[in-house]
């Protein structure tokens, strides 16, 4: 497999009681490295769910998930929690900082844990709020909070950025400006990048556009000319 | 239409079903709030509830009288006259010694048991609890105090053997037997603890009891009275209703005692007085009899003296006269043999004389015999020539002599005839004419016959005879004259003739004289030597005849001086024996007179009876039972709060955070249009029936389990039935109330906070609690020394002070319990080790009799110091007496070591804190720590000792030292001596024994010293008991200590969960970060771990407070608790808290792993 990023009919159920309910049922995509990848779908759709397995929040019942050679489904929890350290960085859409740390030390929170991270306050610099430093969550506005938890997923150098609607909490101008920032960090760091979002409006900027429907990916659309975050209207 | 539940209402429930381990967290700690109190509340009423009913089923008196002089009938009458008497009983009780091989230090209390025992019987009082076996019914049988036999071993169906306390007293006197059969064991009630009381006998401990029936008691009085009365029954025996009666009832017994007494004295004094006019006449009786039989004695012995003086006189008379003799003897004996020698020589001198004479005779008898041959031939010759001549003549001569004869004769007188004439006459008659011959021829008358003139003259008649005779003369005369003639012509021859005759005559004499001579001599020598042998022989016989006489004599005087010997050493023993007769009978008769002049001055001295009404507070386990009934009460008072406080706290963070939690829901209700009220009502109802069902839990378990395991506690000390643990319903309804209302008010504060808010509001999440900079940052040094985790640590603890405060409440609180736990033990159990090993270094104590004189004390004292095993050795004067201040009486013994310099290797006198030895001194006393408290008296003050026999005495405290159990003063002999006015009895020897000494084998060898050896006691084993006694303590030191964790354990769990479930979505971001599942624990549990720590510090702090307060409270007159806490107490307590912290992080990191990340994709609630 050459891709970065392969689900190989990865299906995932969940039991209520007698219920059982299919999240993932046969989802299989690739995503190459370096590319801006757009998981877009309705609530319930199944895209959260791919989320935490490509995540390694969560595991799949069956096929395979390979990241960068291997194949994540068959970790066990240890080896998930060291993916997750090292691998994988993670945007929530509620920010989930740690209100009783300020901008950097959230950022540190993540660079204590792994192996070669960069500098939080350079990684808070360069998503401008190198004068928020020592501000603690309840200090900044939602937008600049949000800056803080990409530089705190950043700053682990991960192999995969994961954002979970990042700009779901957010008024659009501020949305926009953390597309903008998720976008450039794509294109100069060759960072893969992967958005769940149920908004369709942001696909037109993704390399890459999974759209899923039932469970299931409806279809994969390639996008050779991203339009600029600028651009795009919703 | 059917009525369907309250909406509202069934949200509730499903709440709680939702939030269960909540609800139960709620509940737990509400019961376990209550439990802790109610039961520790409980623990003390129980106690006396538990006493109470056993006093009420044992019928056990209220008061007890005992006089001096015993109870006789009248004095019966008088007490059963009395007001108000329930029941009464008189009985009877005398203390023994208890025979056991050789030891005989077992004091035993000998109560008569009343024959009629009909458990309803009023006047059955004191009915003793059977364990074992049954109650004593026939003489010889015996109930035994079951404590006692446990620990010595006997069982029913033993035997056992009393002996008489006191010298001139015997069991018979008061007993019918001295064997009695155990055939059961009991508890008394007159008994509740160990305490046996004390006695005048042994070692003046009561050490057990017996029951035997009341007919085996030969006494003249009853010895004691128990009363009950009618307005005790069912009073608590500890309530001061019943004290106050109880001294009302005492004062008119009192009364009723005084006028009895001054009755009995009368009716003793009549009865000693002629008591003692009967001894002494049969005194002087006896004395007039003994002086009668020593005068006979001393007669007999002046008598035989006499006579062996008389005896020694004449055997020294004997002996002389024996000497005398045997030397005169001798000494004749001596002069014979010198007279035997003389005699020798003289006869030597002789026979040589005789054989010189015979040898000359022999030489000259020759020569002689040749001269007279020769004369006899001359003579022969010259006979032969004129012989014949001669012989005429001379015949006639001879003729005419006869007739001239014959005429004169017959000149006057006649004869008839010549025949009547005699023969001569007749001769001469015829020879007569023979004459004639010789006349000249011629002359002659012719023819006339002489004879015939003779005849006829002779016959003729006078007339004639003239004539006749002339005629005759005639004739004759003529021949006379030739007669001369012719003798003158012969006269020559004859001359010649003669010359030759005695010539020859001469000679021959000479020879023969010569022979007879020699032959005489020869004769006298042989006659000489005869008599010397005869000498010779004589002498020897004398010797032998001595030498027997000799040994005969001495054998005899031998004898003699024998039998004088022995009628002396007769005389001298009969003398002796005469003098101990006459000193032991004036003995008699001095004792018999100081007996009279004794019961004189007794009677003289008799005060009237005492008569003694006590309470049950005599018995010192009564009231000290009470004592720690209260101090269980005390102790009850301080634990709960903990709990409460804690309960409390617990409550409201829950109840705080379970409000905080339903916001939305509550905004969404107010949105809807509920009233405030409901809103919170379901909150209320929450708590309150979290409250109310744990309350209910924590009573049914307190109210059983706390005084059950407490007072089983204090039946190791004391002796009771089994605990009675009723459920007081007024502290539970109290209890119940308290918890609820104590939830209910912590959630209204909670809830009305929340519920005040407006619904917009409430339906927003609330904003999470800004994160702030705590100070510690601004110390800048410390904190950029922290790492980032460390930071982050530091600011959640700051950032959740209510948390962290309960955190250090709920540890600090079980930290202080648990070390007032530990310590309480430490306190208790080390005061063993430490009165022996430290203070009391002895290791073995030698009682004696103190009825022993100093010398026979000094014997044994030398004797014990020799024993096999013994290094040194102290004698101790340890006496019983009070010693008072204005502050206080105590019991104490007063210690006097007969060399003080030594003490110090047997009893280590110092300074608790600085550990300074204390020397004693001439000019003081050193008193122990305990007694110091007790008295309030410190160095430099001055305490009064009680001298039962004289003055009091007034000492200074001069040092003050360690001890821990019962109450000493330490004193010099010269100032005991200078004080007291007497000497020390030195009647307790303290040794120390040599290591590896065998204990049993150095009592026995102390006992086989001397009878006076009344125990031997060795430390080691009264260390042991001591900590077997204190060691029951240790239950409720293990409830502390449970309780304590339990406390810990829910504070912290809840505390925790809290935490949790407050940063749920915090822990799930770090999970989501990476963090392991160890690293996200350690994120959360730190903090934990920080306050915990804290708590702990803070709780050892406290602990040490609390433990103080609870080690004062609990400890008794007789004993001082260590005050020190050992180390290993906060090790353990610290330990113990560190240890229920860490269980409870390991079960929030299970909890931590369940944690589901996508906790953290979820929308702020």
């Amino acid at each position: 497999m050459s891709s970065f990023v392969t689900f190989d009919n990865v299906f995932k159920r969940y039991h209520m009681g007698e219920v059982t309910i299919t999240a993932s049922d046969g989802v299989s995509f690739e995503i190459e490295q370096g590319e801006f990848a757009v998981v877009v779908g309705s609530s319930g759709a199944g895209k959260t769910t791919v989320l935490n397995m490509l995540g390694g929040m969560d595991s799949c019942d069956e096929g395979k998930i390979i990241v960068d050679g291997q194949d994540i489904a068959q970790f066990t929890p240890r080896q998930l929690t060291a993916y997750r350290r090292f691998d994988i960085g993670f945007v929530f859409q509620f920010y989930n900082l740690v209100p009783n740390l300020t901008a950097r030390e959230n950022v540190e929170l993540a660079t204590q844990i792994c192996k070669n991270p960069m500098d939080a306050d350079q990684v808070l610099m360069d998503v401008g709020l190198g004068d928020r430093l020592n501000n603690f969550p309840a200090q900044l506005s939602g937008g600049e909070q949000q800056r803080v938890s990409i530089a705190r997923a950043l700053a682990k150098r991960p192999k995969l950025l994961l954002c979970d609607e990042p700009t779901g909490a957010l008024d659009d101008n501020t949305g926009k400006t953390i597309l903008k920032l998720l976008q450039d960090t794509c294109r100069r760091n060759n960072m893969t990048v992967i958005l769940i979002t149920h908004n369709s409006a942001i696909t037109p900027m993704a390399d890459r556009v999974i759209r899923m429907k039932n469970s299931k990916v409806s279809n994969i659309i390639l996008n050779d000319r991203p339009t600029p975050v600028e651009d795009i209207e919703w | 239409m059917k009525k369907r539940a309250n909406p509202l209402f069934l949200e509730s429930l499903r709440c709680i079903w939702q939030t269960r381990t909540r609800f139960l967290s709620l509940m737990t700690i509400v019961a376990l709030g209550c439990c802790f109190f109610a039961g520790l509340k409980a623990s003390s009423p129980d106690m006396k509830l538990t006493a109470d009913n056993y006093f009420a089923d044992s019928n056990l008196m209220d008061l007890h009288l005992m006089s001096t002089f015993g109870f006789n009938d009248n004095d019966i009458e008088a007490v059963s006259e009395a007001e108000g008497i329930r029941g009464m009983s008189v009985g009877y009780s005398a203390d023994f010694l208890l025979s056991q091989g050789d030891t005989m230090n077992t004091v035993m209390k000998v109560y008569s048991l009343p024959e009629n025992r009909e458990e309803s019987d009023p006047n059955y009082l004191n009915q003793p609890l059977l364990l074992e076996g049954k109650l004593p019914e026939a003489s010889g049988e015996c109930a035994i105090d079951k404590y006692y036999a446990e620990s010595a071993g006997i069982q029913v169906g033993d035997t056992i053997t009393l002996v008489s306390g006191s010298i001139d007293a015997e069991v018979s006197d008061t007993l019918k037997n001295s064997q009695y059969t155990v055939v059961g064991m009991v508890q008394y009630p007159l008994y509740i603890g160990f305490n046996r009381g004390h006695s005048t006998i042994g070692d003046g401990e009561i050490d057990a009891f017996m029951l035997v029936p009341e007919t085996d008691f030969v006494l003249d009085v009853y010895t004691d009275v128990y009363l009950t009365f009618t307005d005790t029954e069912g009073l608590s025996a500890y309530s001061d209703e019943y004290e106050d009666l109880i001294a009302e009832k005492t004062d008119e017994l009192e009364e009723i005692a005084s006028v009895r007494g001054q009755a009995r004295y009368d009716e003793i004094c009549e009865e000693a007085q002629a008591e003692i006019d009967d001894a002494k006449q049969e005194l002087a009786e006896g004395e007039a009899e003994r002086d009668k039989e020593l005068a006979d004695a001393e007669k007999k012995i002046a008598d035989a003296e006499e006579e062996l003086k008389n005896g020694r006189a004449e055997y020294e008379e004997g002996l002389a006269t024996y000497n005398t003799e045997i030397r005169d003897a001798e000494e004749t004996l001596a002069d014979g043999e010198q007279q035997l020698a003389d005699g020798e020589n003289a006869y030597e001198d002789a026979l040589a004389e005789y054989e010189q004479g015979r040898k000359d005779y022999d030489a000259a008898l020759p020569e002689a015999e040749k001269q007279l041959e020769e004369y006899r031939a001359q003579l022969q010759e010259l006979n032969a020539e004129a012989g014949p001549a001669i012989a005429q003549i001379d015949a006639a001569r001879s003729e005419l002599n006869g007739i001239s004869a014959l005429i004169s004769k017959y000149a006057e007188k006649s004869v008839e005839n010549t025949s009547a004439l005699t023969n001569e006459e007749q001769t001469v008659l015829a020879n007569a004419d023979s004459v004639l011959a010789l006349l000249p021829e011629g002359t002659l008358p012719g023819s006339t016959s002489l004879s015939g003139l003779l005849s006829q003259y002779v016959t003729a008649e006078l007339s004639r005879k003239e004539n006749l005779a002339s005629r005759i003369t005639a004739i004759t005369d003529p021949v006379s004259q030739a007669l001369d003639t012719q003798d003158a012509a012969l006269a020559e021859a004859r001359t010649a003739i003669e010359q030759l005759t005695t010539g020859i005559a001469e000679g021959e004499k000479k020879l023969s004289d010569g022979k007879a001579e020699l032959d005489a001599a020869e004769q006298q020598l042989a006659e000489t030597r005869t008599m010397l042998d005869e000498k010779d022989q004589e002498l020897s016989d004398g010797w032998r005849e001595l030498a027997k006489q000799k040994r005969d004599g001495a054998a005899e005087l031998e004898e003699a001086r024998i039998e004088l010997e022995n009628g002396e050493q007769e005389l001298a023993d009969a003398k002796a024996e005469y003098e101990s007769n006459k000193e032991s009978s004036g003995q008699e008769i001095e004792d018999a007179k100081a007996e009279i002049a004794k019961a004189e001055q007794d009677l003289a001295d008799l005060k009237e009876p005492t008569w003694y009404v006590w309470d049950r507070n005599n018995n010192p386990d009564y009231s000290s039972y009470e004592e720690d009934s209260l101090k269980v009460d005390a102790v009850s008072a301080v634990f709960p709060v903990f709990f409460i406080l804690v309960a409390a706290l617990v409550c409201l963070t829950t109840m705080t955070r379970m409000v905080e939690e339903q916001r939305t829901q509550i905004g969404t209700l107010k949105a809807l249009g509920y009233q405030r009220g409901a809103i919170m009502g379901k909150f209320l109802a929450y708590a309150a029936l979290a409250s109310v069902l744990g309350s209910v839990i924590g009573l049914a378990v307190g109210f059983k389990l706390f005084p059950m395991i407490i007072i089983n506690a204090y039946r190791i000390m004391y002796e009771l039935p089994n605990p009675v643990v009723p459920v007081y319903w007024g502290l539970a309804l109290g209890c119940v109330a308290v918890s609820v209302l104590c939830m209910v008010i912590t959630t209204f504060f909670a809830a009305s906070h929340q519920t005040a808010e407006v619904p917009s509001q409430l339906m927003r999440p609330k904003a999470p609690k800004a994160g702030k900079r705590v100070l510690l940052e601004r110390v800048g040094f410390i904190w950029k020394r922290l790492n980032f985790s460390q930071k982050v640590t530091v600011r959640n603890i700051f950032r959740y002070k209510r948390r962290f405060l309960m955190t250090l409440v709920g540890i600090s609180g079980c930290t202080a319990l648990m070390l007032t736990g530990f310590g309480l033990k430490y306190a208790i159990t080390s005061i063993g080790d430490k009165q022996y090993e430290k203070v009391f270094v002895y290791d073995t104590t030698i009682s004696l009799d103190d009825n022993l004189s100093s010398a026979e004390l000094a014997e044994i004292t030398e004797d014990a110091a020799k024993v096999n095993g013994v290094e040194e050795l102290l004698p101790v004067c340890s006496r019983s007496i009070d010693v008072q201040t204005s502050a206080n009486i105590q019991s104490i013994t007063l210690m006097v070591p007969e060399n003080p310099d030594e003490l110090s290797h047997f009893i280590d006198l110092h300074e608790r804190i600085s550990g300074d030895a204390l020397i004693l001194s001439d000019q003081g006393v050193i008193i122990n720590e305990k007694l110091s408290e007790l008295l309030e008296a410190g160095v430099g003050d001055t305490i009064t000792l009680v001298n039962p026999n004289g003055r009091p005495v007034p000492v200074t405290v001069e040092g003050i030292a360690e001890n821990y159990a019962l109450n000493y003063v330490y004193m010099t002999p010269k100032l005991y001596q200078a004080e007291f006015r007497e000497e020390p009895v030195y009647s307790m020897l303290l040794t120390n024994n040599a290591d590896g000494t065998d204990e049993s084998a150095l009592s026995e060898a102390f006992l086989d010293l001397s009878d006076g050896v009344l125990g031997v006691t060795h430390t080691s084993s009264i260390a042991d008991s001591f900590e077997d006694m204190l060691g029951s303590l240790n239950n409720i030191v293990w409830v502390i200590i449970i309780s304590a964790g339990l406390l810990a354990i829910v504070v912290l769990y809840n505390l925790a969960n809290i935490n949790v479930n407050e940063r749920l979505r915090e822990l799930a971001t770090i999970k989501v970060l990476g963090f392991f599942d160890r690293e996200v624990t350690s994120y959360i549990t730190r903090e934990n771990t920080i306050s915990s720590i804290i708590g702990l510090l803070i709780g050892l702090v406290l602990g040490i407070a609390l433990e103080k307060f609870v080690v004062k409270t609990a400890e008794v007159d007789l004993v001082m608790f260590a005050p020190d806490i050992s180390w290993d107490c906060f090790v353990f307590a610290g330990l113990l808290t560190f240890l229920f912290t860490m269980l409870v992080n390991v079960i929030l990191h299970f909890q931590l792993k369940k944690i589901d990340m996508v906790e953290s994709l979820k929308s702020v609630e």
